[in-house]
C-alpha cells in the first residue's frame, strides 16, 4: 500500500503548497551588515566629531578587524591615553593624521603621539531614525 | 604523508582578552581574580615577573598587588567565551574541514596540518598568529609537530624561549635541536605525566622528557602502564593519541558555586539553587537536550574547623524528561528540601542535570505524564525566555523561586568585572568623536 508522505508540506485541505518551490529565505539585516562574525565587534559613538562621514551621537558602530586600514578608512583608534576614538585615517604627504570629519575638532599628527594604534575599521554606522528605537538598548543609567 | 598536527594556545587567555579593550593594559602587570575574588586565577607575564602565581589567594598577594599597582578583573566569563568561540571559528578556515580540528580547552586547540607540506609548516603557523592576532586581538602560540605530545612540547619551548616568536615548526628542525629542548623539559612538565606518575618515573630515575623519550619500551611496559608507554611513543613521534574533532552533546551539566556570603536560611539556599538550576537548563536547551534525573549538593565550608561540618546531596527524578526550567526547579528544591539542616552555616551549594538525551525522543510513559500539546507550549516559553535573556542580558526575565536581585546575598562576588561588551547591547564599547 502506498502511503502519502507526511514530509510534504500541506495546505489545509492537503494541497502541496504551489509557492514551495520558489521558497527564498527572508533577508535579515545582519547578514548584510555582518559578513564576517568572527572578526565583528561593535561600539557606541559618543560626540559629533563625525557626523559629516555619515556618523551621528549615540549610533552603533559595527567594526570588522579582518580589513586593513587604508587611507580614507574609518578606523576605531587608541591614542595611548586611555580609551578608543573614532577618526578619519589620511596618508599625507606630511605622514599619517587621524582627522575628524568636523571643522570644529583638529586633525591629530600620529608622529607625536607616544604610541598609537588601529583597533579595528568601521563598516557601518547604525542610526536610529525612530529616536526611541535603539533606546532599550543603551547602558542603563546607574 | 605523514601526519602532523598544530597546536594553538592563547598566551594568558584571560588577561589578553580583557588587554583587547583596554590599550593601556599592555605591558602593566595584570591578574584575573576567582572564586568570589578570592583566588588568581590567570595573570598576565609581567604580574609572574612581581611574584604572583597562579591559585595564590588574594590576601596573600595583596602586598604586592598594591606596591605594583596591578589591574585586577574578576573573570567575566561570558567574555572570555565569546573569544575562546571567535577563535575556533578562525581557525575553522585553516583546517582541511570542521573534522580536523579539535578544541582541547578554552584557549587550545588542535588542527590536523598534514595537507600542508613539510617546508611551509612555518609559514602556515605564522599565518594562524598572525590571522588570530588581528581579527580576534589575541596573541597565540602554534607549535607543528607529528604527535599531540610533540606539539605541547613545542609549547612549552616557545613561551620559555620568545626569540621563536610564538611560532614554532618541530618537524622543520634538526634532530640535535629537539634532544637539546626535551633534556630541558623535566618529565612532570611533560603532557599527561601528571604529579604521581612524575614521582614514579623520578623514583626509577627518569628526571627529563628526553630521558623519557629514549627509556626502553619494553622496561616502560613492564613497569609502569599503558599510558606511560604510549607517552614514550608520542615523544618518539608515534601518533598514538588521535584528534577527537567533534564535541559530544554533555552528558551531565553541573552548575555549582560558593556564595557570596555564607548562608544559614533554606529560603536563601532555594533561591540560590533556583539560579543555578535555570543557568543549567539554559545551557541544557542550548544543545537541544532534556533531562530526566536533578541532583542537588550542599555543603558548610570544611576549612572553617570552628563550626558544625554538615554536606550532602540528593536526586529527583522527573516523570518526563525536561528541559523546562520551573520543572527542573520543581524537582531540585524538592530534593533540596530533603538534605537541608537547620543550625549550618552553608557556603557552597550546586545542582547537576543527569540522563540527558535530545529532546526529539522523549518516551511517552504510561500514565500520561507526558503531553505533547503541553510539551510544545512549555518549549515555545522557554525559547522565549532565552532570546530575551540573550537580547538584553542574562536574568532580565527570571522565575520568582529565584528571588529579587537585591536578595542575591549569596550571588558569587565580583567587583571587577569588565564589560560584556560582545554579549549584550548595554554594555558595548564606548567610542570618543569628541
Amino acid at each position: 500500500m502506498d502511503l502519502p508522505s507526511l514530509s510534504l508540506p500541506l495546505v489545509g485541505a492537503g494541497f502541496p503548497s504551489p509557492a514551495e518551490e520558489w521558497f527564498e529565505a527572508r533577508l535579515v539585516i545582519g547578514d548584510l551588515l555582518v559578513p564576517r562574525p568572527t572578526s565583528t565587534f561593535y561600539a557606541r559613538c559618543d560626540g559629533n566629531s563625525m557626523e559629516k562621514a555619515g556618523i551621528r551621537h549615540g549610533d552603533i558602530l559595527v567594526i570588522d578587524r579582518s580589513l586593513a586600514a587604508t587611507h580614507n578608512s574609518i578606523v576605531i583608534a587608541s591614542l595611548g591615553t586611555g580609551g578608543y576614538v573614532v577618526k578619519r585615517l589620511l596618508y599625507t604627504p606630511t605622514g599619517i593624521v587621524l582627522a575628524a570629519d568636523h571643522p570644529d575638532y583638529p586633525s591629530i599628527d600620529v608622529a607625536e603621539l607616544p604610541a598609537w594604534e588601529i583597533w579595528g575599521v568601521v563598516t557601518y554606522a547604525v542610526t536610529a531614525v525612530d529616536p526611541g528605537a535603539l533606546l532599550q538598548l543603551r547602558p542603563q543609567q546607574p | 604523508m605523514s601526519s602532523v598536527l598544530a597546536l594553538v594556545d592563547c598566551r594568558s587567555f584571560y588577561v589578553s582578552v580583557e588587554r583587547v579593550w583596554d590599550q593601556m593594559l599592555h605591558h602593566r602587570p595584570v591578574v584575573v581574580l576567582g572564586n568570589n575574588d578570592s583566588t588568581i586565577v590567570a595573570l598576565s607575564e609581567e604580574a609572574k615577573a612581581i611574584g604572583l602565581r597562579r591559585e595564590m589567594p588574594v590576601f596573600e598577594a595583596r602586598d604586592l598587588i598594591e606596591q605594583h599597582q596591578v589591574v585586577c578583573f574578576s573573570s567575566n566569563y561570558a567574555l572570555y567565551a565569546d573569544f575562546s568561540e571567535r577563535v575556533r571559528q578562525s581557525l575553522l578556515s585553516f583546517a582541511a574541514s570542521p573534522a580536523r580540528l579539535e578544541t582541547y580547552s578554552i584557549d587550545e586547540w588542535w588542527i590536523d596540518a598534514s595537507h600542508i607540506a613539510t617546508d611551509d609548516l612555518a609559514r602556515f603557523g605564522r599565518e594562524i598568529r598572525s590571522t588570530i592576532l588581528q581579527h580576534v586581538g589575541l596573541p597565540t602560540g602554534v607549535t607543528l609537530a607529528p604527535t599531540k605530545t610533540l606539539t605541547k612540547i613545542g609549547g612549552e619551548i616557545v613561551k620559555r624561549y620568545p626569540e621563536h616568536m610564538g611560532v614554532l615548526a618541530l618537524v622543520a628542525r634538526p634532530a640535535e635541536e629537539l634532544d637539546e629542548w626535551l633534556s630541558r623539559i623535566a618529565v612532570h612538565d611533560v603532557w599527561m605525566v601528571g604529579r604521581k606518575r612524575a614521582e614514579q618515573l623520578n623514583a626509577a630515575g627518569i628526571y627529563t622528557a628526553r630521558q623519557l623519550r629514549d627509556a626502553e619500551l619494553s622496561w616502560i611496559h613492564r613497569r609502569f602502564t599503558v599510558v606511560t608507554a604510549r607517552i614514550v611513543l608520542e615523544l618518539r613521534g608515534v601518533p598514538c593519541i588521535p584528534l577527537e574533532p567533534v564535541s559530544k552533546p554533555k552528558k551531565n551539566i553541573a552548575s555549582a558555586k560558593t556564595f557570596g556570603r555564607p548562608i544559614e536560611r533554606l529560603e536563601s539556599l532555594c533561591q540560590a539553587i533556583s539560579a543555578y538550576v535555570a543557568h543549567a537548563a539554559e545551557k541544557l536547551r542550548s544543545q537541544g537536550s532534556v533531562a530526566l534525573a536533578v541532583s542537588v549538593f550542599l555543603t558548610t565550608n570544611r576549612f572553617n574547623t570552628s563550626q558544625p561540618q554538615y554536606s550532602n546531596s540528593a536526586s529527583k527524578q522527573l516523570p518526563v524528561a525536561s528541559a523546562f526550567t520551573p520543572d527542573l526547579v520543581d524537582a531540585a528544591l524538592d530534593a533540596l528540601r530533603r538534605i537541608f539542616r537547620l543550625g549550618f552555616t552553608y557556603s557552597k551549594a550546586g545542582v547537576f542535570l543527569s540522563q540527558i538525551s535530545t529532546g526529539d525522543r522523549i518516551q511517552p510513559d504510561l500514565f500520561g505524564a507526558y503531553d505533547p500539546d503541553v510539551y510544545a507550549r512549555k518549549e515555545r516559553i522557554m525559547a522565549a525566555v532565552d532570546s530575551i535573556n540573550r537580547l538584553f542580558g542574562p536574568d532580565t526575565i527570571f522565575f520568582g523561586s529565584m528571588g529579587l536581585a537585591s536578595e542575591r546575598t549569596w550571588k558569587m562576588r565580583q567587583e571587577h568585572l569588565s564589560k560584556h561588551f560582545t554579549t549584550r547591547w548595554q554594555e558595548i564599547l564606548e567610542v570618543s568623536a569628541q
